[in-house]
C-alpha cells in the first residue's frame, strides 16, 4: 500500500494524506507509518539531535543493560563504557484530547476527531520511540479517560486503544475539566491540547494558563475542518449545532463573510494569547498532512531540552 | 353558539392542507449538521432565523385564517335565553292541540288546559292565525283559521271534556296537514294535554311533521294521583229453557293508590240491587270480583257494576250493560229416521242447555211439512226424495231470509235433488264418488281459515279436518253466484255457498253422519255444524256493552231500527217521528233522516245507556269509557317529541328543534351578523400572514 501521496499545498511525496490514512483503519499502524515516514524524511531534515544523538560516555554500573556497552572503547581503553544519548533523558508528554460533539464534524472523508485521533496515536508513538513517557487525557464537559504518562512497553498499546474506542461526545468545556487536570501534574513535562477550541478563547487561555504556571512546554493544535475555515456552504439550509442540537435557518451567502471575520478573530485570538503565554499554537485542517504536526511537536521538544 | 349553516364546519378538515404544506416545506429545507454555531449565534439575528417559530408563526397565521373563514361560512350565532318575539319575525300559524279525552276530567285539568289555551290565544300577534284543535281518539277543528280572538276565547270556554280514549297519533296528523296549508308563515303547535301513557303506548303508527314546525308542549297533568275503576266485565249468558241465566266476573284495577283501600262493588240490575261485594284495593294492582249467577227477566235489562271507592275520577267507577232475554233459535231437521241417519247431527245442534238452538226433527215420509214460519233454519240430512210442495215451501222459505242447509248422503239421488231442488241448490250435482270402488278416500285439499264458518278453530283444529278421509260425497258444478268454501284433493266442492233470494244457503256434499266419513266422531263437529247453522241464518251474539267512541249500526242500537228505515227510504216519508234515541243523559238525540240512509251508523258519545224506541219497540245499548282510560300514569312529552320524524332531512325532532325553528335561527343570526366580523378578522390575519410571509421570503432571497 502506498501510502505517501501528493500534497498540493506541500512540496515531496513524503507527507501523508489523512484520507488514506483512515483507511488503514489500524491506529497503531497508523502512526507507525506516519512516525516512521516522517523519521525517513528527517535525515535530510536540519532538525537534528533527538534520541539519536550521542550526549557522553559513562561507566558501566552493574545492572546496565550490556548490549549498550561501547565494545570499541572497550577494546580501545580496555573499560566498559556506556554510551549515553541525548534522548535518554525522558521527559514527560500528555495528550489532551477534546471529544467534543463538535469533533464529530466532517466535510470530507475524515472527522476531526479522526484527525485527532490520528495525531494524538501518531505523537504517542514519536513520544515513546524517543523513549518518553506519554499519557493520554480525553476531556468533553469533563474528564472523560485519563491515562499517566509512562514509557513501558504496552503502554502505548493502552493508550492507542483508548484512542479507538473514544468517539465524540457532549458539549465542550475547557475551564473545570483541564483546571482541574493541571492540578494533578507533579513532573513538568510537555503538554499537547488537540482540541476544535469552540469555547470562548478566554476561557481555554485560562485553563492553558494553569498548564504553562506548573512549567509546562505546551503545543495546542486546534484543527479544524476546510469547511470550518472556508465556510463554502451553498443554499438555504438548516444549520445545527452538533453540541446542542439548535437549529438555525442558514443563507450561507449573506453569513459567509461574517463567520469567517469571527474565526479568524477567535483564531488570532488564541495566537496572540499563546504568543504572550509562550505556547506553540497551530491550527491543522483535517485536509492537512500530519508531518507538519510532528514538526511542530519536535520543535517544541527541543526547545523543552 | 349555533350555527346556521352547520354542514361548512366541515370545510374546517382544510386546515389540514396548511399544515402539510409546512410539514412539506420543513422537509424541502436540508438539515446539516455543523461543528458549533458559536460564530452563528454571535451574528445579528437577521442573518439567520429560527425556522420552528417562523413557520409556527406562519402556520398559526394560515390556520387561523382559515379557520374563521368557515366559521363565518357556517353562519355562527347566539341563542338568546329570551325568545326574539316571533311576531317580530313574521305571521304565524298556529295550531292549539287541546286535549279532552275522559282523563282530562281527573280534577281540573281540564279547566287549566282551557286556561292554557286562552293564555297562547292572548299572546298571539295581530297577522296571526291560529286554530284550535280538541282532541281525543277522535279530533275536531273547532275554528277557521282567521276567527277573532273573541270567538277563539268563546270557543275555549264552552269546551267540554269528552268520555274518549286519548290517541295523540291522529292530532299531530291532523295538525300537520292544517299548517300544511300556511307554508309560508311561522308554524306552531301548541300542544295541551296530560299526555297520558295509553294515549301514546299502543301507538305504532310514526308520526311525521313538517321540519320547521315548532311544537310546544303544555303538560298540565299536576302531581300523579291514584285512581281505581271498573274494567273488563265479562258477562255469561246461559240460555235456558225458562229465563237465561246470567254470570257477572268483574275486574277492578287499581292505579297507583297512595294506599291499599276497602271499596264496595254493586251489582244492580235494573235500578235494583242484585249482589255487593267487598274487596281491599292494592296500589297497583286488578282484583277480580265474580258476582253469583242471576235470572235474567224477559225483555231488556239494564245492568250496571258500580264500585264505591273515593277517587278523583267517579266517571269511570261505573260499567253499563244491557241484556236481552233471547229464545233459542229454532232449527228444523228434515231426515229420514232410520237409525244414525239425523243422531249426530241433531246431538251437535242441540248439545246442552248453552246451546242457541233447539232442534226438530222430521222425517218427510212421515207426514206433511210442518210451518216453517218458527224456524230460523232448515237442515235438510241425506233425504232421498223431496215432493214437489215441500221444494216450494223451501224455496219460498229461504227466498224471504231463512237459512237452508243441504247435507248429502248415500240415499240421495243427484239427478232427483237437482230437479226438486233446482232453485235453491248452490251447485249442480253429478256423479257420486265412492272408495269402495275406487279403493281410494279423498282428504280435504282447501279450506279457509279466515271465514266466519271457521274462524272459531286454530290450526290443530284444522288439522283434524284435514286428516278427515271421505270415502263418498258428490261431484258437482258450482252455479256462477255460488262460492266454494271447502275443496276436497281432487278439486271436488265439499262445501258451497249460494244465496236465494234474502235467505243462505249452504251445500254439504258428503254426510254429516258415519256413512261416508267419520267427522262425527270428531271434535270439531259440534262446533262445525253450529257454525254452520249461525252463517247460514246470520245469527250474531249479543253484544251486552260498547266503549264510547265505537260506531255501531244502527240495527244493533235497535235491531227494528233497520227495517223502519227500509220502509221509510221506500215510501220517501219521515221517520223520526215513529222513533227516537235518548242518550245517557235523558237528552233526545237529533238523527237526520237522510244521512241516516246514508250511513245506517250511530256514535255512542257517553257512558250510560242509549235507549231506543221503535214503534214502542225500547231497546237498551250500554256503553263504557274505555279501560285504559283509568290508567293516569302519563309519559314524558319529550320522549313522544323525540320520536317524531320531520318530513325534510328524515330528522328527529330534538330538543334543539323544540326550542327554536329555521326561522328564528335566520332572526338570531341575522341580527348578530357574526359572520361579517369573522370574515373582516379572517382578511386581516391574512394581510398579516402575506406581510410575514413576504418579509420572511424577502429575507431568505436576500440571504
Amino acid at each position: 500500500m502506498n501510502l505517501i501521496t501528493q500534497d498540493s499545498t506541500s512540496s515531496g511525496p513524503r507527507f501523508l494524506d489523512p484520507a488514506i490514512l483512515s483507511k488503514i483503519g489500524n491506529l497503531e499502524l497508523v502512526a507507525k507509518t506516519v512516525v516512521e515516514g516522517f523519521v525517513s524524511g528527517l535525515h535530510e531534515s536540519p532538525y537534528l539531535g533527538f534520541s539519536v544523538d550521542f550526549a557522553e560516555y559513562r561507566q558501566y554500573m552493574p545492572g546496565d543493560d550490556i548490549r549498550r556497552i561501547d565494545w570499541k572503547v572497550y577494546a580501545r581503553s580496555d573499560r566498559y563504557y556506556v554510551k549515553e544519548y541525548e534522548g535518554e533523558t525522558n521527559t514527560n508528554v500528555y495528550l489532551l484530547l477534546d471529544i467534543s460533539g463538535s469533533m464529530g464534524y466532517k466535510s470530507g472523508s475524515v472527522s476531526k476527531m479522526e484527525y485527532a485521533s490520528y495525531l494524538a496515536a501518531s505523537l504517542a508513538y514519536f513520544a515513546q520511540r524517543q523513549k518518553d513517557s506519554v499519557g493520554l487525557v480525553t476531556f468533553a464537559e469533563s474528564l472523560v479517560d485519563k491515562l499517566a504518562a509512562r514509557c513501558r512497553l504496552g503502554h502505548l498499546n493502552s493508550l492507542l486503544h483508548i484512542l479507538e474506542k473514544t468517539s465524540p461526545k457532549a458539549k465542550t468545556e475547557f475551564g473545570r475539566p483541564l483546571q482541574a487536570l493541571a492540578e494533578t501534574f507533579r513532573r513538568r513535562g510537555i503538554v499537547v491540547l488537540i482540541s476544535d477550541l469552540y469555547a470562548p478563547a478566554e476561557e481555554v487561555v485560562q485553563s492553558l494558563r494553569h498548564f504553562r504556571f506548573k512549567g509546562n512546554d505546551m503545543v495546542v493544535f486546534h484543527i479544524l475542518d476546510p469547511q470550518e475555515q472556508e465556510f463554502q456552504f451553498s443554499n438555504v439550509f438548516r444549520m445545527e449545532d452538533m453540541e446542542t442540537r439548535r437549529q438555525v435557518v442558514m443563507v450561507p451567502e449573506v453569513v459567509r463573510d461574517e463567520y469567517l471575520r469571527l474565526m479568524n478573530q477567535h483564531i488570532e485570538t488564541f495566537k496572540k494569547e499563546c504568543g504572550i503565554l509562550g505556547i506553540d499554537y497551530l491550527v491543522l485542517k483535517t485536509s492537512r498532512p500530519l508531518d507538519y504536526a510532528l514538526y511542530s511537536y519536535l520543535y517544541t521538544r527541543q526547545k523543552s531540552m | 353558539m349555533h350555527f346556521l349553516n352547520p354542514l361548512f364546519l366541515l370545510a374546517s378538515i382544510g386546515v389540514i392542507g396548511p399544515i402539510v404544506l409546512h410539514l412539506v416545506r420543513k422537509e424541502e429545507s436540508q438539515k446539516v449538521p455543523f461543528s458549533s454555531l458559536m460564530f452563528v449565534t454571535r451574528m445579528p439575528k437577521r442573518s439567520w432565523r429560527r425556522q420552528k417559530l417562523q413557520h409556527l408563526l406562519l402556520l398559526m397565521l394560515r390556520v387561523a385564517a382559515l379557520l374563521l373563514l368557515v366559521l363565518a361560512f357556517a353562519r355562527p350565532f347566539f341563542t338568546s335565553r329570551v325568545p326574539v318575539p316571533i311576531q317580530s319575525l313574521k305571521n304565524k300559524f298556529v295550531v292549539i292541540l287541546l286535549d279532552n279525552s275522559f282523563s282530562m276530567r281527573f280534577g281540573d285539568r281540564f279547566e287549566k288546559a282551557k286556561k292554557q289555551a286562552l293564555q297562547l290565544v292572548s299572546r298571539l300577534g295581530h297577522g296571526d292565525s291560529v286554530q284550535i284543535v280538541a282532541f281525543s281518539d277522535t279530533s275536531q277543528v273547532l275554528n277557521s283559521p282567521r276567527a277573532e280572538r273573541g270567538v277563539l276565547e268563546s270557543l275555549i270556554d264552552g269546551l267540554r271534556p269528552s268520555y274518549r280514549k286519548t290517541s295523540y297519533t291522529q292530532a299531530l296528523k291532523l295538525a300537520n296537514q292544517l299548517l300544511a296549508s300556511a307554508p309560508d308563515e311561522l308554524r306552531e303547535i301548541d300542544w295541551i294535554s296530560d299526555f297520558q301513557e295509553s294515549g301514546w303506548k299502543d301507538t305504532q303508527e310514526e308520526i311525521t311533521l313538517g321540519e320547521d314546525i315548532r311544537i310546544q308542549a303544555y303538560d298540565i297533568s299536576g302531581v300523579d294521583v291514584g285512581n281505581a275503576a271498573v274494567g273488563q266485565i265479562q258477562i255469561s249468558e246461559i240460555p235456558n229453557q225458562e229465563n237465561p241465566l246470567v254470570r257477572v266476573l268483574a275486574g277492578v284495577p287499581s292505579y297507583g293508590l297512595k294506599a291499599p283501600g276497602l271499596a264496595t262493588l254493586k251489582l244492580e240490575l235494573n235500578g235494583k240491587l242484585l249482589q255487593e261485594k267487598q274487596l281491599s284495593l292494592e296500589s297497583n294492582g286488578s282484583k277480580p270480583v265474580e258476582f253469583e249467577t242471576f235470572s235474567l227477566p224477559p225483555g231488556v235489562s239494564a245492568g250496571k257494576v258500580q264500585l264505591n271507592f273515593p277517587d278523583p275520577l267517579p266517571a269511570d267507577n261505573v260499567f253499563h250493560f244491557a241484556l236481552n232475554s233471547h229464545k233459542k233459535l229454532k232449527l228444523l231437521l228434515l231426515g229420514e229416521k232410520q237409525a244414525n241417519n239425523n243422531f249426530y247431527l241433531a246431538k251437535a245442534l242441540a248439545a246442552s242447555s248453552v246451546s242457541p238452538f233447539t232442534v226438530e226433527v222430521q222425517d218427510l215420509k212421515s207426514g206433511n211439512l210442518a210451518d216453517l214460519t218458527p224456524f230460523a233454519a232448515i237442515l235438510l240430512n241425506n233425504i232421498e226424495t223431496i215432493p214437489p210442495r215441500v221444494a216450494s215451501s223451501l224455496y219460498g222459505f229461504v227466498s224471504n231470509g231463512g237459512g237452508i242447509i243441504l247435507v248429502l248422503g248415500n240415499r240421495v239421488k243427484s239427478n232427483d235433488f237437482n230437479a226438486q231442488l233446482e232453485k235453491i241448490l248452490p251447485a249442480q250435482l253429478g256423479y257420486k264418488y265412492s272408495a269402495s270402488e275406487t279403493k281410494k278416500e279423498q282428504f280435504i285439499g282447501e279450506m279457509p281459515k279466515h271465514h266466519p264458518i271457521f274462524d272459531v278453530f286454530d290450526t290443530v283444529h284444522h288439522s283434524y279436518f284435514l286428516t278427515t278421509p271421505f270415502s263418498g260425497y258428490f261431484h258437482s258444478t258450482p252455479r256462477s253466484a255460488s262460492h266454494v268454501l271447502i275443496k276436497l284433493e281432487d278439486g271436488s266442492p265439499l262445501l258451497i255457498e249460494g244465496t236465494v233470494g234474502k235467505g243462505r244457503t249452504l251445500l254439504f256434499t258428503s254426510s254429516l253422519n258415519m256413512d261416508w266419513n267419520d267427522l262425527p266422531l270428531k271434535s270439531v263437529f259440534l262446533p262445525f255444524c253450529q257454525q254452520l247453522v249461525k252463517y247460514c241464518v246470520g245469527f250474531e251474539e249479543s253484544q251486552s256493552a260498547f266503549m264510547v267512541g265505537e260506531v255501531i249500526p244502527l240495527s244493533k242500537l235497535n235491531p227494528f231500527l233497520d227495517k223502519a228505515l227500509n220502509k221509510i227510504s221506500n215510501s220517501s216519508g219521515s221517520f223520526s217521528q215513529s222513533w227516537k234515541v235518548l242518550n245517557p243523559s235523558g237528552e233526545k238525540t237529533d238523527l237526520n233522516d237522510k244521512d241516516l240512509i246514508k250511513s245506517p251508523f250511530f256514535t255512542l258519545e257517553e257512558p250510560g245507556f242509549y235507549q231506543t224506541t221503535v214503534h214502542n219497540f225500547k231497546n237498551l245499548v250500554a256503553a263504557n269509557v274505555d279501560p285504559a282510560e283509568s290508567d293516569l300514569r302519563k309519559v314524558e312529552p319529550q320522549r313522544i317529541l323525540s320520536s317524531i320524524r320531520r318530513q325534510v332531512g328524515e330528522t328527529r325532532a330534538s330538543g334543539r328543534l323544540l326550542e327554536a325553528t329555521m326561522d328564528q335561527h335566520l332572526a338570531w343570526e341575522g341580527r348578530q351578523r357574526l359572520w361579517w366580523f369573522l370574515l373582516l378578522l379572517a382578511l386581516m390575519i391574512l394581510l398579516v400572514e402575506s406581510f410575514v410571509a413576504n418579509r420572511y421570503y424577502k429575507n431568505t432571497a436576500e440571504m
